[in-house]
Order: C-alpha cells, then sequence, then structure tokens
C-alpha cells in the first residue's frame, strides 16, 4: 500500500478538518526523510508477542476497560508531577538507530528506581548503549532491524546495566565498549511481568510503583506532534516503537509518555495519546524492583532475619524493603550484623552502602 | 555426656501455625500487619509460631548450645547445625528480649527454631 505522507500545511488541514485534539508544528523529525524517520523507531514484536496490527486489536478491546470509571485509583496521575516531584528523568534521543527498546525501558528502570527510593533527584541514567550495542547486538539485533522489550528487561536482570559513563550512548552500529569497571558499576531489576489491563496500568502508575515500558504503532502523522492528545488520523504506518508511560488522565482519556526523540519534539519530548490508540496499552511492562548499589541515607532497620544457614541474615529497611548483610566472612557478618541489630534496638538511622541489595558497609548514627 | 538445657523454668503454652516448607533462603514477609496473626496449632513437621515475646535467655559454655525463653511457650533452642547460624539466631533473640517486640519463628521437628523475624 503507497505511504501517504502529507505536507505540514495539508496535515494541519486535515486535524482541524477532522476536529482532532492535538496539533501538529515543525519538530526536529519534521524534515527528516521516511527512511529517517523509521531509524527514530525500533519495535519489532518478539517470539510470542502479539504482531502490530494485533496490539492494535487488544487495544481497541481494551478501550471499554481504560474507560471505565477509577475505582481504586486517581482519574489522573503523572509521575512528573507527583506533589511536586518529579520522577521521570530528563528527555533523551536515540537519534539515527532504531534503539527504542533499549530507551523506552531504560527510562522506565530509571523511573521505577525513583519512585522505589521515593527520591525524585536520584541520580539515575543507565547506558542505553549497553543495552542495544552489547545485549541486543549479541542476539543479532542492530540499528536496523530493532528489538523487543522482554530480552532488554532481561538484560536489566542479567547481567544488569551499567550507568551512562561506563559507556556513553551515541546513535550508530557499533562493537560493545564496556568501562574496565562496568561489573562493579551494574544495577539490576528483580524481575518484571507484563500488565495487559489498562485498570491495572493505572494502578501501577498512581501506586508508588513506577512508570511503564509499552509501545505502539506509529504512523507519519506521529512526526509532527507538537501538543494535545495524539489520535491517528493520517498518514501510513512507519513502523513498530517503544516508549515510557509515566501517566494518564481519565478526563482527557489518553496516557502521558515520554518519548526518546529529544526535547525538540513533542510537548518537550513528552506526548499524550487517546486510550486505545494504536495499540498503545494492549500490553505494558512493569518492573518488580531494583537490587540497587549505592548510599542510602538516615534509613531506620525495622525487622531482623535469619535462619539456619551459613551467614545469612538480613534486615528490613523502612521504605526500601528486605536488605541481606553481607556474608563474605564470618568477621564481617558478625560485624555488620551486631551493628544493625543494635540499630533496630535502639531506634538509630543508619547510612549504608549496598551492593545489588547486599549491605557491605554500615554507619549507626 | 548429655547436652546440658536451661532449667529455669518460663511460662508455657502453645500457639503454633503450619505453613508449608519453604525452599528459598531469603526472608518472606513485610512487617507485622494481617499477615502476622497468633497461630493456633496444626499438624505437620513445619510450624510458624507468630508474634511471641522472648521473655528469657540462655547458653552455655557448650558447643552451639544456646536457647531462648518464649512467653507462654518455654524454652526453645536454637538451630544448632551452623556456627554462624546459631549466633546470628542468638542475635534477634537477644535484640527481641530487649526490645519487647513480636517474634514470629519456625519450629521444626527437631523442636529446634531454624528461621526467626524479629519486628
Amino acid at each position: 500500500m503507497p505511504r501517504e505522507n502529507p505536507g505540514l500545511a495539508e496535515l494541519q488541514a486535515i486535524l482541524k478538518h477532522e476536529n482532532a485534539t492535538w496539533e501538529a508544528g515543525v519538530t526536529e523529525l519534521s524534515a527528516l526523510s521516511a527512511d529517517e524517520r523509521v531509524l527514530r523507531l525500533g519495535y519489532r514484536p518478539g517470539p510470542g508477542e502479539e504482531s502490530l496490527e494485533a496490539r492494535i486489536e487488544s487495544s481497541r478491546v481494551n478501550l471499554t476497560a481504560a474507560m471505565a470509571a477509577a475505582v481504586g485509583y486517581p482519574s489522573s496521575y503523572d509521575l512528573r508531577n507527583v506533589g511536586g516531584k518529579n520522577f521521570i528523568t530528563p528527555i533523551r534521543n536515540q537519534g539515527g538507530c532504531g534503539s527504542c527498546v533499549a530507551f523506552g525501558t531504560a527510562a522506565t528502570v530509571e523511573g521505577t528506581q525513583r519512585v522505589l527510593r521515593g527520591d525524585p533527584n536520584l541520580a539515575a541514567d543507565f547506558s542505553e548503549a549497553q543495552l542495544f550495542y552489547c545485549i541486543a547486538k549479541s542476539q543479532g539485533r542492530n540499528c536496523a532491524n530493532g528489538w523487543w522489550v522482554g530480552p532488554a528487561l532481561d538484560g536489566f536482570k542479567n547481567p544488569g546495566i551499567v550507568d551512562e559513563a561506563c559507556f556513553p550512548y551515541t546513535a550508530g552500529d557499533q562493537n560493545c565498549k564496556l568501562c574496565s569497571d562496568w561489573q562493579n558499576r551494574v544495577t539490576k531489576i528483580t524481575a518484571w511481568h507484563t500488565i495487559t489491563n489498562p485498570s491495572q496500568m493505572k494502578e501501577w502508575l498512581s501506586g508508588g510503583k513506577g512508570p511503564l515500558a509499552t509501545c505502539f504503532t506509529v504512523y507519519d502523522d506521529f512526526f509532527s506532534y507538537r501538543s494535545g492528545v495524539y489520535h491517528h488520523v493520517t498518514g501510513g504506518l512507519a513502523g513498530g516503537h517503544c516508549v515510557c508511560c509515566v501517566g494518564y488522565d481519565d478526563t482527557q482519556r489518553c496516557w502521558i509518555c515520554k518519548n526518546s526523540w529529544g526535547a525538540g519534539w513533542g510537548d518537550s519530548g513528552f506526548f499524550r495519546i487517546a486510550y486505545g490508540d494504536c495499540g498503545i496499552d494492549s500490553t505494558m511492562w512493569a518492573v518488580d524492583g531494583i537490587e540497587a548499589t549505592g548510599w542510602q541515607y538516615n534509613k531506620r532497620v525495622i525487622g531482623l532475619w535469619a535462619i539456619d544457614q551459613t551467614r545469612n541474615a538480613w534486615v528490613y529497611v523502612d521504605g526500601l524493603g528486605w536488605r541481606k548483610i553481607s556474608p563474605d566472612n564470618d568477621n564481617i557478618f558478625f560485624s555488620m550484623l551486631a551493628e544493625l541489630v543494635l540499630a533496630k534496638a535502639a531506634a538509630r538511622p543508619v547510612n549504608f552502602h549496598e551492593v545489588q541489595g547486599t549491605i557491605k558497609q554500615v554507619y549507626v548514627l | 555426656m548429655a547436652e546440658t538445657k536451661p532449667s529455669l523454668e518460663v511460662l508455657s503454652g502453645a500457639g503454633i501455625t503450619a505453613r508449608a516448607q519453604e525452599g528459598a533462603a531469603e526472608p518472606s514477609t513485610v512487617p507485622p500487619s494481617a499477615t502476622v496473626a497468633q497461630g493456633v496449632t496444626a499438624g505437620g513437621v513445619t510450624a510458624w509460631v507468630n508474634n511471641q515475646r522472648i521473655n528469657a535467655l540462655w547458653c552455655i559454655n557448650e558447643n552451639r548450645n544456646a536457647w531462648i525463653g518464649v512467653a507462654g511457650v518455654g524454652w526453645k533452642k536454637l538451630a544448632n547445625n551452623d556456627d554462624t547460624a546459631v549466633v546470628a539466631l542468638a542475635s534477634l533473640g537477644a535484640s527481641a528480649k530487649q526490645t519487647q517486640t513480636a517474634v514470629n519463628y519456625r519450629e521444626e521437628a527437631d523442636g529446634m527454631i531454624h528461621e526467626m523475624y524479629v519486628w
């Protein structure tokens, strides 16, 4: 089928005629050729996943649930403004490489880490380059043939993903060039799962769990989106694309998403898209937890656990959950256990350094 | 030589609830809430005793021989299969004695405490 690709003026006229809920304008992608635009996408449904067409149909089926009155969650929620706090990391730009899956999943894990820590200023910037040029590449994926979400999140589980500085992203197929100490710099997630019910997507977003990764079908009119609630009006199918869903609005009946096309596209890099449109809410991907590496400050130990196994004791840290006491050797284990037991009994704050969920250094204050 | 046991009497009683054997060696519950409830006696070799208070401690100069006194239950020996485990369990028991906060523990058919939460 020949691709329609109306010019901007023509597109604006069509939107006006159709009483569309969104506005088109000049964007950083407006001047690109069709081939260059396709390189800004990069989602290919994986084995066992719905096709783009099936996602669109599933979203339509889900529309009734998406439109249902809010029960158990607020009627709107935006992780960029939760009581004035913005838990979403800055807009990035995938450039001319079909690496959207790396950007959509990295943004989701970054936002999840900030939400779970309750810290909107937490330094969270994971290497899309490692995701795409190391992990995806090892699976035969490249800038031209794209990727899908499951293997990217599996990469976050194992081997884990380093910080951006360890392997900075540039657009274009390249070799895996991780920094020498990369194994000490990875952040891992504990698990992930998919959500196919829009009500549960809203519950997740508004429930202190974090953002969601999602994928949808991009048509040519989307490249010129500037503001409003996007719904497909005109233009041919360009391809599949993955982004990070950061909120929703039942009044406008839309999802709020973070794109990876720079801040010069869309609404400062973000967009709103109508419930049930383009397969956006067929399936979304949720990150269950983060095995964090880094310092935690001014925390309280509120629970202890031990079992009949060698050097296996954990503490429950208020607001974070269970953390394992370092089992590196007997004296380390017992010193740390003694200090943390005291911290709990005396209700004293602790600062500690953890590596993938295991406490390695403790201050009791 | 027979192993020594604590001789000072503590209140006895029972509050045992059954739970399936857990294979994962990591904590699985969250701080006290609806998940922590006073148990009732049930069959099975693995039993969880929930929401208890520790009112006594005992140890002796014998290998891996430490006990805790559970209010309303009596003396319970801590698992003696591993040096680090018995010390960790004793540390938790001592803390619970001091704070008088809720303890959940898993007792096996050998009568010893093999796993413990202190809240």
